[in-house]
């Protein structure tokens, strides 16, 4: 799949549904899974999404939610900067293709359904198995 | 009853034993073709003619011929004291002689003779309808259709592939070969081809030839006991016959066939006839004939597993602890028989700490049963305060009893009852006229080794006798192979025997070499009671006779160059890896149930034979494995159903394996299986302790479930419980990953670190786990195994690294996890425990 582009709106190269990741109980058993490991494939693209990029992402996720484990009183306080993580995307996506859209559309459809601490956790949760099938498809950073 | 009185009936008991024991020695001869002078006259006065005039059961008329042939080697059946029979000049009673009650069973005229034939009859569980059937039966048999066997050509079908726990019948598609017993024959074969006359008559001849000699290795002054000679008798024809079938007749002359499955050897068979003879011949009074006596050793564990103050030595004395168990069953067994009169061959079963005597129901039985008992008592009361004891039960039983259908099973029932009972009555406190507190003084104090009996100073030492003689026994042991019971009044033999009475018996371990020569002369003076060979095998092949009486009572120890049995510290470090000892307990599933209702056609003989050919798996073939192929484990137990040993803990994962495969091979029926625990332990760890864990274990393997029902047949190690099948999968796993490991090191030069595999224990866990971000581990394994081993591997491009990616990893080790999730932990533990350095 290297150096296609097929991305569409909700759909990954494999036609996997990104809207079908939800963080709302009750839990798909396989979202830290299949569920993972199908959007690990649909952002494996040549040219972009470089395991950099994505772990710079990641590495913002797992930073809120670590603020938000700590003390969850204060998610609504974080919540404007953890949704700021969209604009970052697109910015990163206009940014000579650093990321690209799927990646865009998955980070804004997974901050569309983090409303709380506990899913804000599994957004973390999800991104953290993402990116372990990542470390497969893309071992280097080119 | 007079002493003497007692002696001559003992004597005539022993002699219409061997008499009831020798009826069928004629099938034997026959199809061993031992030269028949004069067949014809004897055909005419021991068999039954039969509707077509011509005689059948020819293997009466050589049961008389071949008396006459080892006549030579045993006790005189002619001559001086003969009761019950006639002796040779006695003109009056000349048709009542030793060899016409063995001989004319199927043509009974005297009172003797009848008896005989009658416990013929109930050992096999005929009625009388069906065995005028069997008088008349031609022996030969349609075993498939098409190929007919006759009585030379029939071999032993193993009866325990035969059952199932409901007690439909299984037929088999295995034979036992035709051979003397040895741990190797003792493994039935499967039927490929049915043998031909002229080969099958060849292995009868061999093995005729070597029962004639085997029969000259029993010292000859222990002729002059005939209740000692016979007791050696037993264990030699045990060897010799316990493949040959007993009964091969199945169609009648009218063509028809009779389902008379030829599973039950000539040795249970006569066995069982010997002990329902005598029983028949000393019953008093009308009614029930029979009392069967039960023995059972309870408190086994507290007896060998009572936690010591000492540590030194630990590995002895619980080698001699064991010992004694089984040992003191025998002598409580030999008690009841003495007590009664009996010969050893009354005793059916012995296996476990338990026994069955086939006993007659006279006058003051139960007097003198409870006489014994008290005796035990009293032994145990004082010896372990009660801890442990020995119950009897008795059960009345009549000839109908014995009989085919619902008698005979009702009959087990009450036997398991009465012995249920029994066990919740211990040294009937209840009932005790003595106070149940008594007095114990500690002059010296506690022993310094269990640190609760009365201790007695000897040599600078504070120990009680009863763990004296446990060490010493634990040196004996592996020192000598024999043992003399001799009466108490003789008083000690020689510095190896025990300081301590046993129920009333002295006990003396001596050698081969020594004890026909220097101990002939108290056979003599009537002292010598019982000499047995408890010595393990040393070839696989070759038949277990020794020229004593057998007595499968000693398990497998490892030894040192010094002829001293290792202790476990020096035990832990035999092998690759951390040093640690593996123990390993077990017991057949749902045996219970197969005893209950696992035969089609219960009987006597039939019982006596599931439960010898059981217990001889676990008493002689497990013994006989260890030495052969597993030499530093050291059986603590094994006998009846049950198993627990004791190793280096690798040897021990391999010896399970191998146990598993090996009982397979033995029962040749899946239904029949055993489970097991494994623990892994430091040496240190105290002996109680051991038991305790390999007891939960073994507990954990018997809760296995499939489908929502409890199946056992599984063995639990680290905690995990699996079936068999899934631990031979994973031990494969673990040798694929030890290769794995190798190969990288060889190959890439690459190690792989420990923090790696330790990690896939955590994802193992994960992998079973319920919560959904547990679903992660997968992931985890991903990049785990990707970042600490794939990215560091040098020398290789992209492409190579995700193909030795997905070949040596993603394949063998992801989805073996995905598949037996935490169970994995089995494989990578033995991996692990083996890479660990032994100070580790």
């Amino acid at each position: 799949m290297n150096g296609r582009d097929t991305s569409k709106p909700g759909a990954g190269p494999s036609g996997f549904d990104i809207t079908t990741i939800k963080f709302g109980d009750p839990l798909s058993p396989d979202l830290f899974d299949g569920k993972a490991k199908k959007v690990a494939e649909s952002l494996n693209i040549k040219g972009t999404n470089k395991p950099t990029q994505l772990r710079r992402f990641y590495d913002e996720i797992c930073l809120w939610g670590e603020k938000v484990e700590a003390d969850e009183k204060r998610f609504n306080e974080y919540l404007p900067f953890i949704r700021m993580m969209n604009a970052k995307a697109a910015y990163a996506k206009g940014r000579n293709n650093l990321v690209n859209e799927t990646f865009v559309k998955l980070i804004s459809h997974c901050l569309g359904q983090v409303t709380d601490a506990k899913s804000m956790g599994r957004f973390k949760l999800f991104m953290e198995a993402v990116m372990g099938f990542y470390k497969e498809l893309r071992p280097k950073d080119s | 009853m007079t002493v003497m009185e007692r002696k001559r009936l003992l004597e005539a008991s022993a002699r219409f034993a061997l008499s009831a024991l020798l009826h069928d020695l004629g099938k034997f001869a026959e199809r061993a073709g031992m030269e028949a002078a004069n067949l014809d006259g004897h055909k005419a006065v021991y068999c039954p003619l039969s509707p077509k005039k011509t005689y059948s059961h020819v293997h009466a008329a050589y049961t008389a011929m071949a008396v006459d042939v080892i006549e030579r080697s045993i006790p005189d059946i002619r001559k001086g004291e003969m009761t019950p029979f006639s002796s040779w000049g006695d003109l009056e009673r000349k048709d009542d002689s030793l060899i016409n009650a063995a001989a004319m069973h199927h043509k009974p005229e005297t009172k003797l003779q009848k008896i005989i034939a009658q416990a013929d009859r109930l050992a096999s569980g005929f009625e009388r309808s069906e065995a005028d059937l069997y008088q008349h039966a031609q022996e030969e048999r349609e075993e498939s259709p098409g190929k007919r066997v006759d009585h030379y050509t029939a071999r032993l079908w193993p009866l325990l592939e035969t059952i199932t726990p409901t007690g439909n019948f299984r037929q088999p598609r295995h034979r036992y070969p035709l051979k003397a017993m040895a741990p190797e024959t003792l493994f039935p074969v499967p039927v490929t081809e049915h043998p031909n006359k002229d080969h099958s008559r060849k292995e009868y001849e061999s093995l005729w030839q070597d029962f004639i000699a085997g029969l000259e290795k029993i010292p000859s002054s222990h002729r002059h006991s005939l209740p000692l000679w016979l007791d050696h008798f037993d264990s030699l024809w045990l060897t010799f016959t316990y493949a040959i079938p007993s009964a091969t007749a199945t169609r009648t002359a009218d063509g028809t066939f009779l389902s008379i499955p030829a599973d039950v050897s000539l040795h249970d068979h006569s066995k069982a006839v010997a002990a329902l003879a005598v029983a028949l011949w000393r019953h008093e009074g009308d009614g029930k004939e029979f009392l069967l006596i039960q023995g059972d050793f309870f408190g086994i564990q507290e007896f060998i597993f009572h936690p010591d103050e000492a540590s030194e030595h630990a590995a002895k004395r619980l080698r001699g602890r064991s010992f004694m168990v089984a040992l003191l069953t025998e002598l409580a067994a030999m008690k009841v028989l003495e007590a009664f009169d009996l010969p050893a061959t009354s005793q059916i079963t012995n296996a476990a700490g338990k026994f069955l005597i086939v006993a007659p129901r006279i006058e003051n039985g139960q007097e003198r049963l409870q006489e014994v008992q008290k005796e035990l008592d009293r032994w145990f009361l004082q010896h372990t305060f009660g801890n442990s004891g020995i119950g009897l039960a008795a059960t009345e039983a009549e000839c109908a009893d014995f009989g085919k259908g619902n008698s005979f099973k009702n009959l087990m029932d009450r036997l398991h009852r009465d012995l249920d009972r029994c066990k919740r009555q211990r040294f009937d406190l209840c009932n005790a006229s003595e106070d149940p507190v008594f007095a114990a003084t500690y002059d010296h104090g506690a022993c310094t080794i269990d640190g609760r009996m009365p201790a007695v100073r000897e040599a600078g030492k504070t120990v009680c006798p009863l763990c004296r003689d446990q060490e010493k026994m634990g040196s004996l042991l592996v020192k000598k192979n024999r043992l003399l019971i001799t009466r108490l009044e003789r008083g000690p033999l020689s510095d190896d025997t025990l300081a301590l009475d046993y129920l009333g018996y002295r006990v003396t371990f001596t050698g081969s070499e020594e004890i026909s020569g220097r101990f002939g002369n108290l056979v003599r003076e009537e002292t010598l009671l019982r000499a047995w060979d408890f010595s393990l095998p040393e070839n696989g092949a070759a038949p277990l006779w020794n020229g004593y009486a057998r007595r499968a009572i000693n398990g497998f120890v490892s030894r040192d160059e010094k002829d001293q049995i290792v202790e476990f510290s020096d035990l832990a470090t035999k092998g690759k890896g951390v040093a640690a000892l593996g123990i390993v307990k077990g017991d057949v599933d749902n045996l219970g149930e197969f005893f209950r209702n696992g035969l089609q056609h219960p009987t006597f003989a039939r019982m006596a034979s599931l439960s010898r050919q059981l217990n001889s798996f676990f008493a002689l073939c497990l013994p006989w494995r260890c030495r052969d192929k597993f030499p530093n484990t050291y059986t603590i137990f094994a006998g009846g159903d049950d198993f627990f040993l004791l190793g280096p803990w690798k040897e021990q994962l391999d010896l399970l394996a191998d146990m598993r495969q090996e009982f397979a091979r033995y029962v040749r029926n899946e239904g029949i299986h055993f489970s097991a625990g494994f623990v892994m332990t430091k040496p240190g760890i105290p002996v109680p302790s051991l038991a305790e864990l390999s007891e939960h274990a073994l507990g954990q393997a018997k809760k296995r479930q499939e489908e929502g029902k409890t199946v056992k047949n599984a063995v639990t190690c680290w905690q995990r419980t699996v079936s068999w099948d899934d631990f031979e999968g994973l031990r494969g796993i673990e040798k694929e990953l030890t290769a794995l490991v190798q190969w990288l090191e060889e190959t890439h030069k690459f190690t792989v670190g420990t923090a790696y595999l330790y990690g896939l224990l955590h994802l193992c866990a994960m992998a079973n786990g319920k919560k959904p971000e547990d679903a992660l581990w997968r992931s985890w394994f991903v990049y785990r195994t990707w970042r600490m081993l794939v990215d560091r591997i040098p020398g290789l491009d992209e492409a190579q690294r995700k193909e030795l990616y997905q070949r040596k990893f993603a394949a063998p080790i992801g989805e073996r996890i995905a598949h037996h999730k935490e169970n994995f932990k089995i494989a990578l533990f033995a991996h692990l425990y083996q890479q660990r350095e032994k100070s580790q």
